[in-house]
């Protein structure tokens, strides 16, 4: 009796150690692990392929305005994914959901990531006391080199305003493009916005810088680059614009070497809004013939190469109903030689963002497709916000996450919509919401991040993961 | 084996019984004070599976392992369990509802009784702490002489009054736990079954009548171990017994263990000022990376 004793407790011992262990190094995966609840896709136009998890996240809710997010990007060569995660944890894994090497970012936050063109370095940028822009080797994870942004933009470790690297772009000559910010909020409510843009070779050495000698005073969070790098377009979002702001127009063109504005384009806001902001776009095409974008307030717009405007539309016009005034966010740009796809997120209250609405705007959470000359061709409603979108000539994939006003969860998902026609190929349900996307170049392979939410309730749905999709 | 000889201390001829046993107080210190450091739940779980590595070389026995086991099951378990309830920092993320708020009376007067994830994280990871202190602590008195940790207390100059009451302690825990062996056999041979119903009234009753016997037997033995100190005059300047040779290598062992000491905690300051934003080395970036993965 006591020898069956004693191995029940030297049983439960191991078990309670392996529990243990297993939480406390979960932190990345260690291999594909198809989950039994997950069987897959809707259409079977792509297979899931692997159910990866990512590691243990704060889980958030409804009421929070930004929320978990994962950073996954597809090498040029339709090979690799990259990982970035929320926990700092940086993984590369090939096509089958291996994992080829892993590392983690320590100190810093991890806030953009990108593949060179030639498939051997991954840049990463994060946010951190330097905010650096890392260059690591594709094969083996290792650090090639690292530049700091902190002597441009400055930091504060007393009130934790650090610089950071939040955008990165590349061209076809194996240039790097990144976009420095740093954003301070005053004690009496004042906002101060720190931007600069870099241009580096492969081998690390700053090319140029823009502006050379002082930062930009704009909220600046995106920079897009034309194939050949002749061009680098960014938008700005000013929500307290001040009359001694020296970069107060909507949208800047630089030439690639980042020594002048070729041209830029004050967009007037849309009443109510007093000012018009940019966060994700505008988006050149590769050939840098046109560029693309959407301003929060619901306008989407496509211009030539040369800054001339080719045609506005609106896509959500901000709205008065039951004395408030109610609007669906415009997001992401999707731009090809052909069309370009739009998206629009959650509707919110224009007074506060956490206010309710009396009813959801029309024009949320949707994609619309136009041609080049302005010609509404597909329109697809997706139920919940547009959290990434990530696309080819002929498909886009994209993450469906909350819906903070049905709060309907059975929205959540990575979406394969076809191009022009916006149809629905294939739909991988997420039990929490989607918050990243991406797909390759060669269209085969797609992939999605789920992460938990947190139910009115105190429910908790969902988990940090990663979906990898095949092309059946 | 009997109850005393799995408590008291027993020879043995491995490389943890052969250690000086000021090798092993100045180790045990130095673990005590980076498991206090540390916060990664890696690197302190790492160290509580040293601590067990530690034991297999010591050769522990099967009923010195069901001990240990069962003492860092207790504090595991009850530590995860007790935090999971009553976790109160923010953010806490709800993965049970035990007594929903709507409950008539309970609910209502508890607010609801939840499970919380982080509660549960935080108590692992500070029963982590205490298990693997508990772990080596025991490790230590199986494998060391009461006396020549007395004398090694002596030899560094703590007053010998301290140092015999601290010996004392540990030489009469074994006794302890022996006559509560004993007060249980003599209950159960008179037919009294202490754990047959577990009824909080029953499991107080029993706790009375197996401590008052055991407190009793415990004062009486200190009484007579006091008369016998004194009768031998304790407290009065006596020659202490020699200590053998502390070798070398253990001291520059312990020269070396306290200098990581010192640097952890100079570490854990560089980390505590980063993290509170109050001074940083940006030289230093690859250290602090470090030390956010594993302390």
């Amino acid at each position: 009796m006591k020898k069956l004793q004693t191995a029940g407790f030297i049983l439960l011992f191991l078990v309670t150690l392996y529990l243990l262990a297993s939480h406390i190094f979960d932190n990345a995966a260690s291999g594909p692990a198809l989950s039994s609840r997950q069987t897959g896709t809707q259409t079977g136009a792509f297979v899931q392929v692997a159910d990866i998890s990512l590691g243990k996240v704060e889980v958030h809710n409804f009421q929070r305005m930004g929320f978990t997010k994962g950073f996954i990007k597809f090498s040029p060569d339709s090979r690799n994914l990259a990982i970035g995660t929320e926990n700092g944890e940086l993984m590369l894994l090939n096509l089958k959901g291996q994992v080829l090497w892993r590392k983690n970012m320590g100190l810093g936050k991890l806030s953009a990531l990108e593949f060179s063109p030639d498939n051997r370095y991954l840049y990463i940028g994060e946010t951190s006391q330097q905010g650096y822009l890392l260059c690591i080797n594709r094969e083996d994870g290792r650090e090639i080199w690292r530049q700091s942004s902190v002597g441009e933009l400055g930091v504060n470790i007393q009130d934790k305003t650090y610089p950071g690297i939040i955008a990165v772009r590349s061209d076809a000559n194996g240039m790097v493009y990144a976009v420095g910010q740093r954003y301070i909020r005053y004690a009496d409510g004042r906002n101060e916005y720190r931007g600069r843009i870099y241009k580096f070779n492969a081998a690390g050495v700053r090319q140029a810088i823009f502006p050379v000698d002082h930062n930009l005073d704009a909220w600046v969070s995106w920079v897009s680059v034309d194939a050949g790098g002749s061009r680098a377009a960014f938008g700005t979002a000013n929500w307290d614009e001040g009359s001694t702001n020296r970069y107060t127009d909507s949208m800047y063109c630089l030439d690639g070497a980042l020594r002048q504005i070729l041209w830029s384009t004050e967009i007037p806001p849309a009443p109510p809004y007093q000012n018009t902001t940019m966060r994700s776009s505008p988006e050149f095409a590769p050939s840098g013939r046109h560029v693309a974008g959407v301003a929060s307030d619901g306008r989407c717009f496509l211009y030539d190469g040369q800054g001339h405007e080719l045609w506005f539309r609106t896509i959500s016009q901000p709205q008065k109903v039951g004395g408030v005034y109610i609007n669906a966010v415009g997001n992401y740009v999707h731009l090809t030689e052909e069309h370009a796809a739009f998206t629009t997120g959650n509707t919110y209250n224009r007074a506060n963002w956490q206010l309710p609405t009396p009813v959801e705007h029309p024009g949320s959470n949707s994609v619309f497709v136009f041609d080049l000359s302005g010609k509404l061709v597909s329109r697809y409603k997706l139920g919940g916000m547009v959290e990434q979108i990530s696309g080819t000539e002929q498909t886009m994939a994209i993450a469906i996450g909350r819906n903070v006003r049905s709060r309907d969860v059975g929205v959540h998902g990575l979406y394969l919509l076809s191009l022009p026609d916006a149809r629905l190929l294939d739909y991988a349900a997420t039990t929490g919401p989607c918050v990243g996307s991406a797909i390759s170049p060669d269209g085969r392979y797609a992939a999605g991040v789920e992460a938990p939410l947190q139910l009115d309730d105190g429910q908790v749905i969902g988990a940090y993961r990663l979906l990898l999709l095949q092309r059946n | 084996m009997s109850v005393r000889d799995v408590w008291e201390a027993t020879p043995g001829d491995t490389l943890v019984h052969k250690l000086d046993v000021r090798t092993k107080v100045v180790l045990l210190a130095g673990f005590a004070v980076a498991v206090i450091l540390i916060d990664s739940p890696r690197t302190l779980y790492l160290l509580f599976c040293l601590t067990l590595a530690l034991h297999i070389l010591a050769r522990s026995s099967v009923p010195r392992w069901r001990i240990l086991i069962i003492f860092v099951l207790l504090g595991l378990w009850g530590s995860m369990v007790s935090q999971a309830l009553f976790y109160s920092r923010e953010p806490r993320t709800i993965v049970a509802c035990l007594i929903p708020p709507s409950l008539p009376v309970l609910g209502t007067l508890t607010g609801g009784v939840f499970v919380y994830r982080e509660g549960l994280e935080y108590g692992a990871v500070q029963a982590l702490r205490s298990a693997s202190m508990l772990s080596l602590g025991l490790l230590l008195s199986w494998t060391s002489d009461p006396r020549q940790l007395l004398k090694s207390f002596v030899s560094w100059r703590m007053p010998y009054e301290l140092a015999f009451m601290l010996i004392s302690g540990l030489r009469f825990l074994p006794v302890i736990f022996q006559e509560t062996a004993v007060v249980l056999t003599a209950q159960r041979l008179r037919g009294f079954e202490p754990l047959k119903a577990l009824v909080p009234r029953r499991l107080i009753q029993t706790a009375f009548q197996t401590l008052f016997p055991i407190l009793a037997r415990t004062l009486r033995r200190a009484a007579t171990l006091a008369a016998s100190v004194e009768s031998r005059g304790f407290g009065r300047e006596a020659r202490v017994t020699e200590i053998k040779q502390w070798p070398a290598s253990e001291q520059r062992l312990c020269l070396g263990v306290f200098t990581a000491i010192i640097l952890l905690l100079g570490l854990k300051i560089l980390d505590v000022l980063q993290f509170n934003g109050l001074f940083f080395i940006p030289a230093w970036r690859d250290l602090y990376d470090v030390m956010k993965v594993w302390m």
